[in-house]
């Protein structure tokens, strides 16, 4: 073969390989929802979805620096796939799915089971199993339609969740794949994050919508069962074990007047013990959490005593609100959001196959025993309080 | 392709390593997962120790007839009738056997980049160029395959960092919580993958150094199995084994999940580039493979004249191998240890069978004159 022809013939395979224009659109063709609502409409039976869109041309001009950067999009159909596509002829652009940061479910949904709606959008290329699932009781007009409070690059407060998450004691990020892991065995039930409109009082009439996070939303398999409120919440991530810096308040009433210290978990580490007495399962739980004080507000001085006693009542209240937590997923909610199943199968395989099946019958019954020990890790700044000081001289 | 083609010890390694994990890495995971739910990883164990074996006894049968391959000593061995027998279901079993390669290949490409893409024009690009890869000769794809490799470590080693924070080691355990069965079942269809190391009775007699060939393979094989079984343990403790066990492509699933502060996301092209590079080397060199044997069993003197036939009958045959993506999994998950091992384990093993009966009544004989 002579080596023009060769040549050609490279030429000819890099024309079909290097060119990807047959499917090119422009970019100001494209809308990117990153918000998607599902809501579902009992009367009708059918799913109504909303979508957040952030529109180009308000992001790349300065012109209306104040006017918005998305709109809503509304679409229905009788299933999510029919109300997805329903949702292209009202926005009459291309629409890609690829930027999809969160899906919020509103409770009429979530209390309907969502797990067909999960197939639809993670069988879909364009939607990653990394998106998060978020609850909400409003409206999901409103809940997309506000705005984030600081001006940030991001379209709405809602895609914060991961980033809120960190911080706050008050919720606790789900991506898809979480859920989905959860909602298919029963070794541990999913929660999702709820999400609220905050309506000030005595608010102007145009005030923008805030958004607030507060507690969770439970589920058995993929239902709504029920909501955790914060303190339960926070709780539930003392279980978790997760690294957070929610802090709480403790109040001091002692002989010498009435102090407070506010401390913040710094890292809890949980290790759940199960056991089986009798063929009865049981369960042991010893949270072990370190502490940072942010505020000491008592005439006390801090020795080693009164570290001990700081100690315990961390301890204390720890216990007492993980105790409620676990009380209140057996009794009232009848839902493994803890995980002892997984645990008391990944000790007890032979056990767990044998009664699998009747694990939520069994999961109200079991006994748990929660040991706390909490250890102060730092006093921040300052070692005794102003007030010590200033009744010291 | 020249006739005089050598490849070094080094090169052998990377090369098995190449050949086992290209396919494996998407689609075993998945596979493992079906059977062995969160044990898939002794599974993928199990199955290299059946590569380990096949390695052992091609090398033993090649240093025995030295500077033959497979197809001409199971002609000295099983006699002419016989021998020719085991050749043809060889070339059968390669040429299959890289139509399925091409296939999964060529499908994980429309469904995951080119969606809209006929699966023919891909399948025909992929055609063209292993077609002219194929007539370069084995000496110059294993060197392009060290290339190609260290891009893929580089690439498996991002990856794997960047998930580390999304893995749950607690979702591996309880090991052997459903007993050995389970696991022994699973084996099978990655064991399928492993075997293929069968494929270096045919490339020993281009081996510089004869002596190396057994340590290296094993090497290779070993490697690729500890590789392999990573990836599945890896997708365990992302996802959990009941959702691995659902999803097409755990592997590529995984790395999208990767979401590093909401900044490092998307990442999926870092695995699939290398990815698709690695199958392309695998489709080369199985395609070169089943050229080869079909020159040595024909007789065919210069064997760059079989690269296009045998390629034209691969790649049609990809396309009517399977009806769609169910179809190929199907195969893949259920019919393929029981399909690939009678071959790939049971003719090696027969050949040393009767090799070694025939050499302790070839000493009795001497023996007793």
């Amino acid at each position: 073969m002579n080596r023009s022809l060769r040549v050609i013939i490279m030429v000819y395979i890099a024309v079909f390989i290097l060119t990807g224009c047959k499917d090119m659109k422009e970019v100001d063709r494209i809308t990117f929802p990153v918000v998607l609502g599902i809501d579902w409409d009992e009367e009708n039976s059918r799913i109504k979805i909303c979508t957040q869109v952030s529109t180009l041309s308000a992001q790349s001009g300065g012109e209306s620096p104040s006017g918005t950067k998305y709109s809503v999009l509304e679409g229905e159909g009788k299933t999510l796939k029919e109300a997805m596509d329903n949702i292209i002829d009202h926005a009459q652009q291309y629409i890609s799915w690829k930027q999809l940061i969160a899906v919020v479910f509103t409770d009429k949904m979530a209390k309907r089971g969502i797990i067909r709606e999960l197939d639809v959008l993670s069988r879909n290329e364009q939607i990653h199993l990394n998106s998060y699932l978020i609850i909400t009781t409003d409206s999901l007009r409103d809940l997309l339609g506000t705005s984030p409070v600081i001006e940030t690059g991001l379209p709405t407060a809602i895609v914060g969740v991961g980033l809120i998450s960190e911080q706050s004691t008050h919720s606790k990020a789900v991506t898809m794949k979480d859920f989905i892991a959860a909602s298919l065995n029963n070794e541990i039930e999913p929660v999702l994050p709820q999400i609220a409109i905050y309506r000030k009082e005595n608010a102007q009439k145009d005030a923008k919508n805030e958004l607030d996070y507060r507690g969770l939303g439970v589920f058995k398999q993929d239902r709504l069962v029920g909501w955790l409120n914060e303190k339960e919440t926070i709780a539930l991530l003392f279980v978790s074990g997760i690294q957070n810096q929610g802090s709480f308040t403790l109040l001091q009433t002692e002989s010498n007047g009435d102090g407070e210290i506010t401390v913040s978990e710094h890292t809890t580490k949980t290790k759940y013990i199960p056991y089986i007495k009798n063929n009865e399962p049981g369960m042991l739980l010893t949270i072990s959490a370190e502490y940072d004080i942010y505020s000491y507000i008592t005439t006390h001085k801090i020795d080693i005593a009164e570290v001990d006693k700081i100690n315990n009542m961390v301890a204390t209240h720890i216990k007492k609100q993980v105790e409620a937590l676990i009380n209140k997923a057996q009794h009232e909610l009848n839902s493994d959001i803890l995980g002892f199943g997984g645990k008391i199968y990944r000790k007890y395989p032979k056990y767990w196959q044998e009664n699998k099946e009747h694990w939520p019958e069994i999961f109200p019954e079991i006994d748990v025993i929660v040991e706390v020990e909490a250890k102060l890790r730092d006093t921040g700044e300052l070692t005794n309080s102003f007030k010590y000081q200033q009744d010291k001289d | 392709m020249r006739e005089k083609e050598v490849i070094s010890g080094r090169q052998l390694i990377l090369l098995v390593f190449t050949f086992i994990i290209a396919t494996g890495t998407l689609f075993v995971p998945s596979i493992v997962a079906q059977r062995a739910a969160q044990d898939g990883w002794l599974s993928v164990l199990l199955g290299g120790i059946a590569g380990v074996i096949v390695v052992l006894i091609v090398t033993y049968l090649g240093q025995r007839y030295h500077g033959k391959c497979l197809i001409e000593y199971s002609e000295a061995i099983l006699g002419k009738w016989f021998g020719k027998m085991i050749g043809l279901i060889l070339i059968l079993f390669y040429i299959h056997l890289t139509a399925i390669i091409v296939r999964e290949i060529s499908a994980t490409i429309q469904g995951t980049l080119l969606q809209n893409s006929p699966l023919e024009i891909i399948t025909v690009i992929i055609f063209l160029s292993s077609a002219y890869s194929v007539k370069m000769g084995l000496e110059t794809l294993t060197r392009a395959n060290v290339l190609n490799l260290i891009v893929t470590f580089i690439a498996i080693f991002t990856v794997l960092f960047l998930l580390l924070k999304d893995m749950n080691p607690e979702l591996l355990s309880p090991v052997l919580g459903n007993g050995i069965m389970p696991v022994l079942n699973g084996a099978i269809s990655p064991a399928g993958w492993f075997c293929e190391a069968v494929s270096i009775a045919f490339i020993m007699p281009f081996i510089n150094k004869p002596r190396e060939t057994r340590l290296c393979s094993i090497i290779g094989v070993s490697w690729a199995a500890v590789t392999l079984s990573f990836m599945a343990a890896l997708v365990v403790m992302v996802f959990g084994p009941q959702l691995t066990s659902i999803l097409s492509f755990p592997t590529l699933e995984a790395v999208r999940y990767i979401n590093v502060g909401q900044y490092v996301q998307r990442v999926e092209i870092i695995f699939l580039i290398p990815w698709i590079t690695s199958n392309y080397i695998k489709i080369c060199f199985f395609y070169y493979i089943a050229v080869l044997i079909s020159s040595r069993w024909f007789k065919v003197e210069k064997t760059k004249t079989l690269v296009i036939p045998i390629g034209l009958l691969v790649f049609a045959l990809s396309l009517a191998l399977f009806k769609n993506s169910v179809d190929l999994s199907l195969f893949l998950t259920q019919v393929w240890g029981y399909y690939s091992l009678p071959i790939e384990f049971g003719i090696p093993v027969l050949l040393l069978v009767i090799e070694l009966i025939k050499r302790k009544g070839g000493r009795k004989s001497e023996q007793k004159p």
